[in-house]
């Protein structure tokens, strides 16, 4: 403190005390503030879905009746829930049995979440059947869509036509709903 | 420190008067006696107003002026040089003072003329600034009474060279020279009224000694006229121009009370009993090169002020953080209150929307519902079959002679609404005629477009590649010649 004269140093002292004080209950309020101001942002957004929510209940209630059909089709198909591995692998073997395949050979991925849809989840299976010419493989989809409980599509096929026979590899993937 | 508050303080060897000024206004004008009444009502005035400065003008006939032309210098260099110069002129008192007056052009005397000037009686002013000491009050600045009057002269726009104050004080007769409107010597005479029966006429004999002293002073020559300029503020100067002559080389103007007041803007009873207030308002105005304050009270000074500025900038601090505070937090306080009524709006909004919903399975049940239809809809455009294409691909080929397909490959595309195939394929009896290959390649591919109108089928590999920028390598006889090709099948746009 030898840096000021005496006279100086309580003024210099009084001078930091202030500018530290004040501006550490400055800061303190300013935080609170911007805290106060979060929360009013988060509830006016709440309250805007909420309105939002309560305006479109009639269009939902008619939506949902207009819906029911497919939402009750889309239970029976197997989108909805848990996968049904078992059935769709049971459901191979008896199709290698009604087709007359020499062989069917399959590869199933772990599930995973699709970024198409909230809740939406997709499983890959990638099937080799053999012999598997183009209408044998449309009858194999076919079937396997009718019978197996669960949805699928078609994400690639692979035909390798030679002299031998045919052999067919595709890429399905099979779609469920568990969201909550 | 009261800011915007000074008092002003007069001496002379008869009295002393003060003032408070106020925001650049005076008022309690009062006389104070000489020696230990007036030093007691001193200090009960610096007891009535703590903490705050005082700036002094001193009337006395010990005073010293002397004109110098110093070495034209800059900053420390002047100032060195001109305590150096007061050290040497005015070496029996502490207070005194430089005070520059522009640049000599004379060739002979080229430099900066100075006036120095000095009080050499200090004792004179040591009671008032002990009294002050103890009072802890601070010294604003010490000036001399004719350091005032150059500002007076500016105020009535008096623009003649030469030019000689008078004015009646209450220690005596105050006569001040100045030269194109700056101080060059002033003098103190004392009034002796015994001699004379008009007292003016002992005035008139003072203002002709004081232009006989500018003469032997070489500052005015003998057969100069001289502008004598009476400042009357008591109105008691006007038979003074009967005394003196124009014809024995004056120019006599008054400057009255009314005058004084309006230029000055001074209060209509300020000048009425003492001519002391005139001066104590230009006391507020007093230039700071003309203060005699020593260096050590000068620095006594600036800590004082610092001090108080240190104080009052952290009031300020204090206050602006408290005002800043209060504002923060009444925003708090409204933008928790506007908080408190969304989510309120909310709840009501939402137990509405409850009640609404439940006969249809609450609320978390339509979400699921219509989610699990949305989920479903952005999967249904995907449901796209491969066996029309491909089946499409290996008519095409098997209608085609001399081609066998090897391998066909359908993709159900992510990013658009169509399907592509990719068909690869050989010509196994290929004997070297690329032009027969190239047609039968070109063959099927127009076979293929035929069959699906929806689609664009394109060559992405012939057999040969025969663009002319290409070079070509290979051997005919002694083996197979291969003949692959590449058919790409895409949606047209």
């Amino acid at each position: 403190m030898n840096l000021l004269p005496a006279p100086l140093r309580l003024p210099a002292i009084g001078f930091a005390a202030a500018l530290v004080l004040g501006s550490g209950v400055f800061y303190l309020a300013l935080d609170a503030r911007m805290a106060s101001k979060t929360r009013q942002l988060a509830a006016q957004t709440a309250a805007d879905l909420a309105a939002r929510d309560l305006r479109q209940t009639p269009q939902r209630l008619a939506q949902d009746r207009a819906q029911s059909a497919t939402h009750a089709h889309l239970r029976a198909a197997g989108f909805l829930g848990e996968e049904d591995r078992l059935d769709w692998l049971s459901n191979l073997a008896r199709l290698r049995d009604s087709l007359d395949l020499q062989q069917v050979s399959w590869r199933l991925a772990p599930r995973a979440a699709s970024p198409l849809s909230p809740g939406l989840y997709s499983s890959a299976m990638v099937i080799a059947i053999a012999p598997g010419d183009a209408r044998r493989l449309e009858q194999f989809l076919e079937q396997l869509r009718v019978h197996a409980h669960g949805h699928f599509t078609v994400r690639d096929c692979t035909l390798l036509p030679d002299s031998g026979g045919r052999s067919t590899s595709c890429t399905l993937d099979w779609w469920t709903w568990n969201g909550q | 420190m009261r800011f915007g508050r000074r008092l002003l303080l007069y001496l002379s060897a008869a009295g002393a008067s003060c003032a408070l000024q106020r925001n650049g206004q005076l008022s309690e004008v009062q006389y104070l006696p000489s020696e230990e009444e007036g030093w007691e009502s001193f200090n009960a005035l610096l007891k009535a107003h703590p903490d705050t400065a005082v700036a002094i003008a001193v009337d006395s006939v010990d005073e010293l002026y002397r004109g110098e032309i110093l070495p034209r210098a800059w900053g420390r260099d002047r100032a060195e040089m001109a305590q150096r110069r007061l050290r040497q002129v005015v070496h029996q008192s502490p207070y005194r003072a430089a005070l520059r007056q522009g640049h000599e052009r004379n060739a002979a005397t080229r430099g900066d003329r100075y006036l120095i000037m000095g009080l050499s009686n200090p004792e004179q002013i040591r009671p008032w600034l002990d009294i002050m000491h103890l009072r802890g009050s601070p010294l604003a600045g010490i000036w001399l009474l004719p350091a005032l009057s150059a500002n007076l002269v500016r105020r009535f726009h008096l623009r003649d060279p030469r030019l000689l104050l008078v004015s009646e004080q209450t220690g005596g007769l105050r006569l001040t020279y100045l030269e194109s409107g700056e101080l060059r010597f002033s003098r103190l005479a004392p009034v002796d009224g015994s001699q004379h029966e008009n007292p003016l006429e002992g005035y008139a004999e003072e203002i002709e000694r004081t232009r006989q002293a500018l003469v032997g002073q070489r500052l005015i020559t003998r057969e100069e006229k001289i502008k004598v300029v009476l400042i009357d503020p008591l109105n008691t100067l006007n038979e003074l121009h009967g005394f003196l002559l124009e014809a024995a080389g004056f120019q006599c103007i008054s400057i009255n009370r009314s005058r004084l007041q309006e230029a000055l803007k001074l209060p209509h009873a300020l000048l009425t009993e003492s001519a002391d207030a005139l001066y104590l308002s230009l006391l507020s105005r007093a230039p700071a090169s003309a203060n005699l304050s020593t260096a050590e009270q000068r620095a006594n000074s600036r800590a004082f002020w610092l001090r108080r500025g240190l104080l009052f900038a952290a009031a300020a601090w204090l206050t602006l953080s408290v005002a800043g505070v209060l504002l923060l937090l009444g925003d708090t306080w409204r933008l928790g209150v506007q908080s408190n009524a969304l989510q309120a709006q909310a709840m009501a909004d939402r137990a509405r929307e409850t009640e609404l919903l439940a006969a249809a399975g609450g609320v978390s049940q339509i979400r699921r519902r219509l989610a699990a239809v949305a989920a479903w809809n952005a999967v249904r455009p995907r449901d796209r079959q491969p066996a029309a294409l491909l089946d499409a691909a290996l008519a095409a080929g098997d209608s085609i002679g001399g081609i066998q397909l090897t391998r066909l490959t359908w993709r159900n595309n992510d990013n658009s609404e169509a399907t592509s195939l990719s068909i690869e394929g050989d010509l196994p009896a290929f004997s070297g005629d690329y032009r027969a290959a190239h047609a039968r390649i070109a063959a099927l591919a127009l076979r293929l477009g035929e069959k699906l109108p929806n689609y664009r089928v394109a060559v992405a590999a012939w057999p040969l590649n025969a663009q002319s920028g290409e070079e070509l390598e290979g051997a005919i006889g002694g083996g197979g010649i291969d003949a692959h090709f590449q058919l790409r099948v895409s949606a047209k746009p």
